[in-house]
């Protein structure tokens, strides 16, 4: 605030704000402010979706904020008991648009555990390959947004590039671009189509070094940092508390991750890098999230070198029946920890599905790291906490 | 620590409070006598370390009501605890204890429940607004009892999924019932509507384009065996409706005029019922 606005004798400028408006510096210098209670959203650009968010300001600061869920809640646990397995599949790429065969495979392993099904070592190497091009297509989407809602318009459109490529080589093998589906019980639908190996291969070594152009535009600018840097810090106990998974867990220096502590597919065999930060705040958060897709295009090198030869599928009854049970199979989706706890009664339906997902658990911890922040930095952390309503809502 | 070993130790450490420890797919379940589960998962927070709250969710157990189910995982030795309770109170009234004072990660998660199960969390700070319903929602939408609503819209043919058309008898309106041959990816109600009107009006000229129609087709169409109305329903991955008969009599309208007249009417009647 300024002194001339802050000053109780300043002159009342015609067309300019009204007296009344004119705020008083008391004797210890304090600013008298008003509350206000502000909606943003559910459609607020800003927030990825349909995420509402009820704030209670104090003068411009965020004294609480409420998140309002549920605008997007189409009740897949429901719809999942009554799909059987191979229709399951294809209903949870749907609840996460951005980590469509993350979750795929979540499911699959599932029915393969409690089926204690043997799946194929090339299926297996070929999940961790698309698993990895799935978190790179993801990040590369979030990169550009959470660039462009800090005002920086470049990045969207090179990532949106490099997006549009990706998808080209995994449409070549799946035949979606966003919604797989590739993955089946027991492996996956088919082996890669000729070629592909190469085509995946030649962008990561592209990626390699539009991932270092990226990083040119942006951590090194200095708006960049300002809007960033110890904005919306979260604390690794509270995020642990809060379940609070992916980048904004590691950037508060904690380095759980699935693909290491409880390896899946073929995540045993190759080595996986997590980075992680040290302050937890929007800037680590994001910085997580651009050194993890180098870690990725270190892991799909890696999947190029060692993949064997060999089917892709196992022949199943033409009926898959879960045995009764309860079984619970986490994975390490692009925006954190994705888990399926699945109980079947012997049907070919499951009893239960319930779906962990790491947006819930992310934008839970919203209000906690909104607290005493100003509301001009609200949506460098929104946009930090990386999530997709689908995720939150399901 | 090994799963075996962690069951072990919580059982030894807990004594009567652990109803039952199990070990299976190398994941350790716990269930945990209703009034001790906070305390158990105090213990479980405070000496196992396990300050990682992963999720919390119910699971409908039929005529015993409902269970709690919450996994919290110790992220340095990376120990895991599957914790479950049977909620007190049957099907009318369950309510269990909160674990919000234990792990903030819980609240929603508890209210999740709420909205999905009707679990009522004592000592939750709040329960209400509704977090993912809206607000006059009626029903608890993951109770067994509660049916999806496109499967009391349309019942599904044999018992194929849970939920609305197990028993055939009771769930299978006789007016509505489809007929052996009819083909289950015909969804929506109106389309169904619509084409038992068109039915009505002009059963026989169907009756006989059937007959015809069966005669020169032979066996290509599964149909073809079963009662005339069948026809009716549009081929599997056709558009439901009369609109799909009108292409079809189309195709034969150049060899019988009479029936061509017939064809007109429908889609009309699909235009005008919409």
């Amino acid at each position: 605030m300024s002194d001339i606005l802050a000053r109780a004798d300043a002159p009342v400028i015609p067309g300019g704000p009204q007296e009344g408006m004119l705020v008083e510096v008391r004797d210890g210098g304090e600013i008298d402010t008003t509350s206000m209670n502000l909606n943003v959203g559910p459609a607020h650009p800003a927030t990825h979706g349909v995420l509402r968010l009820v704030i209670d300001l104090d003068g411009e600061k965020i004294k609480r904020a409420t998140p309002v869920i549920g605008y997007m809640h189409r009740g897949f646990e429901k719809l999942a008991e009554a799909r059987d397995y191979r229709q399951i599949i294809a209903l949870v790429n749907r609840h996460d648009w951005l980590s469509a065969f993350c979750n795929e495979i979540g499911v699959a392993i599932a029915v393969e555990r409690m089926m204690e099904l043997e799946v194929p070592e090339r299926a297996q190497w070929i999940r961790v390959l698309m698993a990895e091009w799935n978190r790179i297509l993801n990040h590369l989407l979030l990169l550009g947004s959470y660039a462009l809602e800090l005002g920086a318009l470049t990045p969207m459109f090179y990532t949106v590039r490099e997006r549009e490529d990706i998808q080209n080589i995994l449409e070549s093998a799946t035949g979606g671009r966003l919604h797989f589906t590739y993955t089946r019980v027991g492996g996956l639908k088919e082996d890669l189509p000729r070629g592909f190996l190469q085509a995946s291969s030649d962008m990561a070594d592209r990626m390699v070094a539009c991932i270092e152009q990226y990083e040119d535009l942006l951590l090194g600018n200095e708006i960049f940092i300002a809007r960033t840097k110890g904005v919306g810090i979260l604390p690794a106990d509270v995020a642990l508390d809060y379940g609070v998974t992916g980048c904004s867990l590691h950037a508060t220096g904690v380095s759980d991750d699935v693909r290491v502590s409880e390896p899946y597919a073929a995540y045993d065999k190759v080595d996986v890098h997590v980075p992680t930060g040290t302050n937890g705040d929007s800037f680590d958060r994001f910085y997580c999230l651009i050194e993890r897709m180098k870690a990725s295009v270190n892991i799909i090198k890696q999947v190029h070198d060692n993949i064997p030869a060999g089917p892709v599928n196992v022949k199943l009854p033409k009926i898959v029946k879960a045995p009764e049970g309860a079984i619970y199979v986490r994975t390490e989706n692009p925006l954190g920890q994705g888990g399926y706890y699945l109980v079947s009664d012997g049907q070919k339906t499951p009893w239960r599905m319930k779906m962990r997902t790491p947006s819930f658990s992310n934008v839970q911890a919203i209000p906690y790291i909104l607290q005493d922040q100003l509301m001009a930095d609200m949506i460098a952390i929104l946009g930090s906490v990386f999530f997709v309503v689908g995720d939150v809502d399901r | 620590m090994t799963p075996n070993a962690l069951a072990d130790t919580i059982r030894d450490e807990l004594g009567e409070r652990v109803l039952d420890t199990q070990v299976v797919y190398d994941q350790v379940t716990v269930t945990v006598d209703p009034e001790a589960y906070p305390q158990v998962a105090r213990f479980c927070k405070q000496t196992l370390g396990m300050t990682f709250f992963d999720w919390l969710g119910g699971v409908d157990e039929r005529e015993d009501g409902f269970s709690v189910v919450a996994r919290v995982y110790n992220h340095i030795t990376r120990d895991a605890v599957l914790l479950k309770t049977m909620v007190p109170g049957g099907r009318d009234e369950p309510k269990v204890p909160t674990l919000t004072n234990v792990w903030r990660g819980a609240n929603w998660h508890e209210r999740e429940t709420y909205d999905m199960f009707g679990i009522v969390f004592e000592g939750h700070p709040g329960l209400l607004p509704r977090l993912l319903t809206v607000e006059n929602f009626e029903g608890w939408p993951l109770r067994k009892e509660f049916l999806l609503t496109s499967r009391e819209v349309k019942p599904w043919p044999g018992a194929k999924e849970p939920g609305g058309s197990d028993d055939e008898g009771e769930s299978k309106p006789a007016a509505s019932a489809p007929a052996p041959g009819a083909d289950p990816g015909d969804r929506a109600a109106a389309a169904k509507e619509k084409a038992e009107r068109a039915k009505k009006k002009a059963a026989e000229a169907r009756a006989r384009k059937a007959a015809e129609k069966a005669a020169e087709q032979g066996a290509a169409a599964p149909a073809a065996d079963a009662p005339a109305e069948t026809v009716d329903d549009p081929p599997p991955g056709g558009t439901p409706g009369v609109e799909t008969d009108g292409v079809e009599d189309l195709e034969d309208s150049s060899a019988r005029p009479s029936v061509h007249d017939d064809a007109t009417d429908s889609p009309e009647e699909g235009t005008t019922d919409e």
